[in-house]
């Protein structure tokens, strides 16, 4: 028992987190570069324990990529024509 | 008294081939629904003309034009209007609501604590793996596997497998 609970201890250390307000950026649909951090190589949106973000800067992130989706900033799919 | 205006933004997107003569009688008639919501005009400019990330009505390339405003609250729906009224040309739009720092294009402060260095290296793609690693095999297996074809070779995931690779 006292080994499972060591090895969860390591794996909670092991989270990494990411807080987009203390590196002082805004979260902006235009802003691709930063979007483009938080959708898979497929261009879906990552999760929020992939990307490490709290729930509202990773729902802020999530409305920002649909935006810039619609806007055709950023593409929904690899299979666009 | 109190000013009901908000600030807000709107993008919209042209066609590249579009004459100036053409696109200035639209933004004619953007600045008059501007001007019957007491709108005081921030921004009004070309922001970008690039790429687009997929095909629209046939173009691969557009012209983003941006409008920040101050105004009553019926504007965007007023502006939207006349966007929508030239469908051929102008192929996307929206409108946020900014708030007064973002309309007038500051940055935000940043706060004075640095990040803390177990954050160094990171490029937002990796992810902690506590509730992965701990469900069991029958999760690992078999899900993993199944997700592993969905997604391809993702960066996050393939993050993950280097992660759990060191651990094994």
């Amino acid at each position: 028992m006292r080994s499972h609970n060591q090895r969860r201890h390591n794996r909670k250390r092991g989270k990494k987190v990411r807080n987009l307000a203390k590196e002082g950026r805004r979260i902006d649909y235009k802003d691709t570069e930063l979007l483009s951090q938080f959708i898979t190589e497929r261009k879906k949106i990552i999760s929020k324990r992939g990307t490490g973000l709290n729930a509202k800067e990773q729902r802020r992130i999530a409305v920002a990529i649909k935006r810039a989706r619609f806007m055709a900033l950023l593409p929904y799919t690899t299979l666009h024509r | 008294m109190t000013d009901k205006r908000n600030f807000y933004e709107t993008l919209y997107l042209v066609r590249p081939d579009m004459g100036e003569d053409e696109l200035s009688a639209i933004q004619g008639k953007l600045a008059a629904a501007l001007k019957e919501n007491e709108a005081e005009t921030i921004r009004n400019e070309k922001w970008d003309e690039r790429d687009l990330a997929y095909e629209v009505r046939g173009y691969r390339r557009g012209a983003y034009h941006i409008l920040t405003y101050k105004a009553l609250p019926g504007a965007p729906a007023a502006l939207e209007k006349h966007l929508g009224f030239y469908k051929s040309d102008i192929m996307r739009f929206i409108t946020v609501s900014v708030d007064e720092d973002q309309a007038h294009g500051r940055e935000p402060e940043k706060p004075p604590a640095p990040p803390p260095v177990e954050n160094e290296g990171r490029d937002g793609r990796g992810g902690h793996t506590r509730e992965r690693e701990g469900g069991g095999q029958r999760r690992s297996s078999g899900q993993r596997n199944g997700r592993a074809s969905d997604e391809g070779s993702s960066p996050w995931k393939s993050a993950r497998r280097e992660k759990e690779g060191e651990r094994k």
